[in-house]
């Protein structure tokens, strides 16, 4: 019978179920996350202070426990570091069109697509997407306006960077980007594709940097020609006022 | 973000951080050479921290060997970025210094100290031009949000266009105004309608019944349109548009004594608000005339009058306290663009009469 091989590194193990545990609101206080998680009082002290140090975790003026804005960094940025996503889930909120509907944001990661970020609607999708989940970028309107927004070789570049830890092949390489190729935005830059689990995506390039997208995400039944034209109206206005607060006359969606 | 310069007994957790802050940083996956340069740590001190990290999720290891962040990494970001969005600094511009507005500000005091927000709050004295002074100084303040009871329901749309440009969130609250990114209101067409059918009633449906306006904004506009739909319903009942009164028992007074004015006889009397309603009856008492009043707010002094068998038969009452709490909501809501947000929120309002005076918890 095996044994099961003590971790080097129990530190972080029992940190990522703290941050589980204050993510999912199972308890927001040393005191209750001790109870929670069976663990001594003092080791979860001694744990969320040096949580709250490495900005993992931090204070409510009420003293409840939070992430910290650490995490967000990791991924995007926070209020008081302002970068594009940050700044594209505020503009959200200030456009009623997109109210509702599902939007996620993504990056191009190989010959994957990263979503980053979600905001989540009201409405069933056959798939919903997750912050973390990735997929492949020829079914995903958002890594292909990226990539069409890109110059060719900067698109195969942002392919290429992971093709070795993906394990991709050079066919795999020449089909994805045969697949861009043959991508055709509108005139806004907005891609539009029906994916994989039958939700029209509709995919917009952010910012300068160009790799993050925002795609809504439009079950069968609400995707009329209305709600699309709505949908990439609404989509072009917010990377039209992200690219005008970073400065860039053409709101970040030409190549 | 640099790490903290404090230190703390969890060198482990101080070695996992770096090492995901060195993958986000990057814009291609690392290998355990590259990470270990960046850390300055030694390869296997850092493979014990890369095995413990991949284990949980928080990053991937590749085909070749090398990392990247994982997806777990990605979920606890997005829940941070949610946690890391909280109201820092309201704005709350009120018409003047009246018992509801009043009961909105003190419950968005109550609101802010228990959120740790920092509110700045002022009045604009029925002005428009300084409701106007009043928004530019918040955006000035750098707010988060503001939250606007408009004096009038037009005239800052200009400026709220200002405040949307500075990237400001703004809530209408109590009363629509043309800009603002939501409302939250009363219900107000149906609390007219509510005081139509209490005054119908009361007047056995039969009568003539004068309608007193209050200031211009949209609740007003909709109390009168709901108070007239229902009143439709009573062909029994003439309804007469009378004076236009403002957020005082002074206006209510010169509205009561130009309705004598006029000559014509009126059974009942819709006011817009309780305010109106109470100086109509000081005026109508003075004169011995025995008129029945219906309005809108619940307000303390109007609900004495009803309890004490006064003018003042009915009112459909508000919630100035809740209207103010679920404004912050519904502005904290949208400036986070977190689900989906109702932009138009309009709270039930509930009729006082004397049948039900003695159950009714007035918000003052």
């Amino acid at each position: 019978m095996g044994v099961t091989p003590k971790p080097r590194t129990p530190a972080v193990h029992r940190a990522v179920t703290v941050l589980d545990a204050v993510a999912h609101n199972v308890a927001s206080t040393p005191a209750a996350l001790a109870t929670a998680l069976a663990m001594a009082k003092s080791s979860i002290g001694d744990l969320t202070e040096a949580m709250e140090i490495e900005n993992l975790l931090r204070r409510d003026p009420n003293g409840t426990l939070r992430l910290g804005m650490r995490l967000a960094a990791m991924t995007g940025g926070t209020p008081d570091d302002p970068t594009q996503l940050e700044h594209s889930l505020r503009i959200l909120g200030q456009i009623a069109d997109l109210d509702g509907h599902t939007v996620s944001f993504v990056q191009v990661a190989g010959t994957q697509a990263l979503c980053v970020d979600v905001r989540m609607g009201q409405h069933p999708l056959p798939l919903t997407p997750r912050p973390g989940q990735a997929r492949p970028i020829t079914d995903s309107a958002g890594a292909m306006a990226v990539l069409r927004a890109a110059s060719p070789d900067d698109a195969r570049d942002l392919i290429e960077r992971y093709a070795s830890h993906q394990g991709a092949t050079h066919e795999n390489i020449t089909e994805a980007m045969a697949m861009v190729a043959a991508t055709e935005p509108d005139s806004s830059g907005i891609v539009r594709l029906t994916d994989a689990h039958g939700i029209v995506q509709l995919g917009t390039p952010l910012g300068p940097e160009r790799n993050l997208a925002a795609v809504v995400h439009l079950s069968d039944r609400l995707a009329d020609s209305a709600m699309l034209r709505r949908g990439a109206t609404a989509l072009a206005e917010l990377a039209d006022k992200l690219g005008r607060r970073y400065g860039s006359s053409d709101g970040g969606t030409s190549a | 973000m640099k790490p903290s310069e404090r230190r703390h007994r969890v060198p482990a957790l101080s070695r996992a951080t770096r090492v995901l802050d060195a993958l986000a940083a990057a814009d291609r996956p690392c290998s355990l050479a590259q990470l270990s340069s960046a850390l300055g740590a030694p390869k296997t001190s850092v493979l014990g921290v890369c095995q413990a990290l991949t284990e949980e999720r928080l990053i991937i290891r590749g085909m070749d060997g090398t990392y990247a962040p994982g997806p777990r990494l990605f979920e606890l970001a997005s829940v941070a970025r949610t946690h890391s969005q909280p109201l820092r600094k309201v704005g709350f511009t009120y018409p003047q210094h009246e018992a509801f507005f009043l009961a909105e500000r003190a419950q968005l005091q109550v609101e802010s100290t228990e959120r740790g927000i920092e509110i700045d709050i002022r009045c604009a004295d029925r002005s428009i031009a300084t409701q106007i002074d009043d928004i530019l100084g918040f955006i000035a303040n750098g707010v988060d949000l503001i939250l606007v009871e408009p004096v009038m329901s037009e005239g800052l749309e200009d400026v709220l266009s200002k405040a949307r440009a500075a990237q400001i969130t703004v809530v209408a609250v109590g009363s629509s105004t043309s800009g603002a990114d939501a409302v939250v209101s009363t219900d107000n067409a149906k609390a007219g309608a509510l005081a139509a059918v209490l005054l119908a009633r009361v007047l056995g449906r039969q009568g003539t019944v004068a309608v007193v306006d209050g200031i211009a904004i949209t609740a007003n506009a909709d109390r009168i349109s709901g108070f007239l739909g229902a009143m439709a319903e009573h062909p029994g009942i003439s309804t007469l548009i009378g004076a236009r009164g403002a957020l005082n028992e002074d206006s209510g007074q010169v509205a009561a004594q130009e309705i004598l004015a006029s000559g014509t006889e009126v059974d009942g009397i819709f006011a817009a608000n309780d305010q109106i309603a109470l100086g109509i009856a000081t005026v109508l008492t003075e004169r011995g005339k025995p008129v029945p009043i219906v309005s809108v707010d619940g307000a303390a002094r109007a609900i004495e009058q009803i309890r004490a068998g006064g003018l003042i038969v009915g009112t459909a009452a508000q919630d100035p306290r809740r209207l103010a709490m679920v404004a912050l909501e519904l502005g904290s809501a949208l400036r986070s663009g977190s689900g989906r947000i109702q932009r138009a929120v309009f709270l039930p309002p509930r009729i006082v009469d004397r049948t039900n005076v003695e159950d009714y918890q007035t918000w003052e």
